[in-house]
């Protein structure tokens, strides 16, 4: 893997304003990310996990510039993103694809297969005539592992892996460089969710691509990235090489995050002790003072409760808790 | 006898396209105390199957063969009256997605007490408000006062899918149903909640069926096992030699799937190939035979017949050929 710098992310904020009153105004903000910092390589696969509402969602869609940031840089490549004008940003909208979560709502019901692929590659303008055109959009989806024989179908008339494969044929449209990957897999059946990793990790090969690959599912986490990051409530709660995260949790919450993890046989599944954490999520309107775990914490001392424990260096990796695990 | 005991059951759709048989032919049957775990893919008649039991299948929907023996009664012969006093009440069922079974409008506290007024033992308003607390707290809601005058969207996920785990088990029903109960959840709730129904089913020895597309997840809950395809059953069998020697290949193609921790970075993932099938014109013969491995010329033409040992229940004809014919199915 080489060493250069494709993203790096600083002190990365997205709130939304919560209105409320009369007359309405801003009552608050949902820290949906509050303050996330990372770096993530060429050619490497970097994995976002944590639980729904955690903003994993948000932090790739600020990325791709869907939302704007709060606070906080983005840089692709040397060039710092979060000051540049719509116009100046378009070249990086192009270098920057998303693939988004859900696979039925993320396509246009009425639009078919090469009209959905065929708007990227219009909007940047990457063909000189209509047969190139065509010859591009039946390539993309032989890549993907489709057919051109589906072509003029519309969504609706195909299964999900297919249409996250269709998702992934337009991201690759416009010859991106990173691709943020929203659970990719999340809304698929187990029985295809292989289907679409291993087309991943081939294009990936291919085109020489960089992901961000969110996902709550760990095992397919762990097998497809080189690192990864775990967010709880807004926050980077532990970095760490793939391998070593798994091995060895730091965090208390990657800890009961891995012994939640299904284990596919009977025996151990019934022998194990699993940390089943207490209380729910709090929101993130309301994070609670000091460590954003410590109201289901399992080892939360009264330090946690008033003082937030800052991401710190151990050892090449990171972690954010006043006592890492031994 | 069996508490429960489907026979053949076959409910199709009468679609414009044609006639989707969503499930056909498929029996089984659940003890008292027993937990059976329903898997396949998606599309494959789990749902189907439930709501059949449930009599709860829609129009162009309709329960077409068989019978459903729950408790000596067949549910098909039932009028719809006597039906309700069945729902709930001696068979609860939890929907993967607790919103459409919750009616937005309307506050938690008043679904479960319009339920509980169905109670004979709870008597007064306070009795009915004082089981209902009762029972939040049982399925790990915190300061359950206060959390009855609040709306469905008030809640998460995760505490939705309780309340809905609450009102089902309100009535101390002898079978529950759960269909993909935790699929919509975090794997930290997932846990939480599979760890609550286990609680409840061992403490009221209550009957479960448990649906899901992820054999990993009841792996450490199911006592049984029914393998779906298609609309047919493939392979059933006790849970530990369904993991530890699965027969039928859709099976071990199922549990190759399945994500595992420790996989190897380095080997490619196993994917099942092609895709599932059309079931307006599914394939004949094994419904399999166009994705397996092991296809023969057999396969294409006949139906295969159970094939296994006595507690072991195989469509195969690989199988078949390899163990014979199963006594008595
Ligand atoms: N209302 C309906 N109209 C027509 N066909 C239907 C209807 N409901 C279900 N089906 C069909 O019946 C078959 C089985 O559906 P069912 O929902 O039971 O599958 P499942 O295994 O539970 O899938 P999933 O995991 O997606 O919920 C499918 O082919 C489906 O398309
Ligand atoms: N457009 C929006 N307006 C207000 N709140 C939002 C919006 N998008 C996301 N949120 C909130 O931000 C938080 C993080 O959301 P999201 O990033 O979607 O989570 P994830 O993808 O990890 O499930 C959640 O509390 C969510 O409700
Ligand atoms: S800082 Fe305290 S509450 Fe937070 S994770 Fe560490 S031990 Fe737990
Ligand atoms: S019957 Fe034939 S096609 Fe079907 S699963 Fe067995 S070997 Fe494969
Ligand atoms: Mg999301
Ligand atoms: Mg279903």
């Amino acid at each position: 893997m080489s060493k250069n710098l494709i993203l790096k992310v600083e002190n990365l904020k997205t709130w939304f304003p919560v209105t409320g009153g009369f007359p309405k105004r801003v009552i608050g903000y949902v820290k949906a990310v509050d303050g996330v910092s990372f770096e993530v390589y060429e050619g490497e696969t970097l994995g976002i996990v944590g639980e729904s509402g955690c903003g994993k969602t948000t932090l790739g869609r600020t990325i791709v510039r869907l939302y704007k940031p709060t606070d906080g840089k983005i840089w692709f490549k040397g060039e710092e993103l979060t000051h540049l004008s719509d116009k100046e940003l378009l070249p990086y909208r192009r270098k920057i694809q998303m693939v988004f979560q859900d696979p039925y709502a993320s396509l246009n019901p009425r639009m078919t297969v090469a009209e959905i692929i065929g708007e990227a590659l219009d909007i940047h303008k990457l063909y000189k005539t209509r047969e190139e055109r065509q010859e591009r959009i039946y390539q993309l989806l032989e890549t993907v592992g489709l057919v051109r024989e589906h072509a003029n179908r519309f969504p609706h008339e195909f299964s999900g892996g297919q249409r996250q494969r269709i998702g992934i044929a337009r991201a690759l449209a416009v010859q991106p460089e990173l691709i943020v990957l929203d659970e990719p897999i999340s809304a698929l059946d187990v029985s295809i969710q292989a289907q679409v990793v291993n087309v991943l990790i081939d294009l990936q090969e291919k085109y020489d691509l960089t992901y961000l690959f969110i996902a709550h599912d760990l095992s397919m986490v762990r097998y497809i990235s080189d690192r990864v990051i775990v967010m709880y409530l807004g926050n980077v709660v532990e970095e760490a090489p793939s391998s070593e995260l798994f091995k060895k949790p730091l965090h208390p919450y990657t800890e009961a995050l891995l012994s939640a993890v299904p284990i596919p046989d009977p025996k151990l599944a019934r022998q194990r002790k699993r940390i089943i954490l207490q209380g729910e999520v709090p929101s993130p309107l309301n994070p609670p003072p000091g460590c954003p775990f410590s109201t289901r914490c399992p080892y939360a001392k009264d330090i946690c409760f008033k003082e937030k424990p800052p991401l710190k260096d151990v050892g090449g990796r990171k972690v954010a808790c006043h006592f890492p695990l031994e | 006898m069996a508490l429960l005991e489907v026979r053949n059951l076959q409910t199709y759709f009468f679609t414009y396209a044609g006639v989707v048989k969503a499930v056909d032919g498929v029996s089984f049957s659940v003890d008292r105390g027993e937990v059976l775990g329903i898997v396949g893919e998606s599309g494959s008649g789990k749902s189907v199957t439930a709501m059949s039991i449930m009599r709860l299948v829609q129009q162009p929907g309709k329960t077409v063969g068989g019978e459903i023996i729950f408790d000596g009664i067949n549910l098909l012969n039932l009028s719809d009256r006597e039906m309700n006093a069945y729902r709930g009440k001696r068979i609860a069922m939890v929907f993967q997605d607790p919103m459409t079974s919750l009616n937005p409008t309307l506050t938690v506290g008043y679904h479960m007490m319009e339920l509980l007024s169905r109670d004979p033992n709870l008597k007064t308003k306070k009795d009915k408000i004082d089981r209902a607390i009762e029972l939040l707290k049982a399925v790990g809601i915190s300061e359950p006062e206060k959390r009855l005058s609040q709306y469905p969207y008030q809640f998460s996920g995760g505490m939705r899918q309780r309340v809905m785990i609450a009102l089902a088990i309100a009535l101390n029903p002898d079978l529950l149903i759960m269909d993909e109960p935790t699929t919509a959840l975090d794997v930290t709730v997932q846990a939480q909640i599979m760890e609550l129904v286990k609680e409840i089913q061992e403490k009221y020895h209550m009957a479960v069926i448990f649906i899901t597309h992820d054999l990993g997840v009841i792996a450490g809950f199911a006592d049984r096992v029914m393998v779906m395809y298609a609309g047919k059953k493939v392979e059933e069998g006790d849970v530990y030699s369904i993991f530890e020697n699965p027969l039928h290949p859709y099976t071990q193609a199922l549990l190759s799937a399945v994500p595992k921790l420790d996989m190897d970075r380095s080997q490619r993932l196993y994917a099942i190939p092609g895709s599932p099938p059309n079931m307006i014109a599914p394939p004949p013969g094994c419904r399999f035979h166009p994705r397996c491995p092991y296809a023969m010329r057999i396969c294409a033409k006949k139906i295969p017949i159970a094939a296994g040992t006595d507690n072991r229940e195989v469509y195969c004809w690989k199988v078949f050929k390899e163990m014979g014919v199963v006594e008595g199915v």
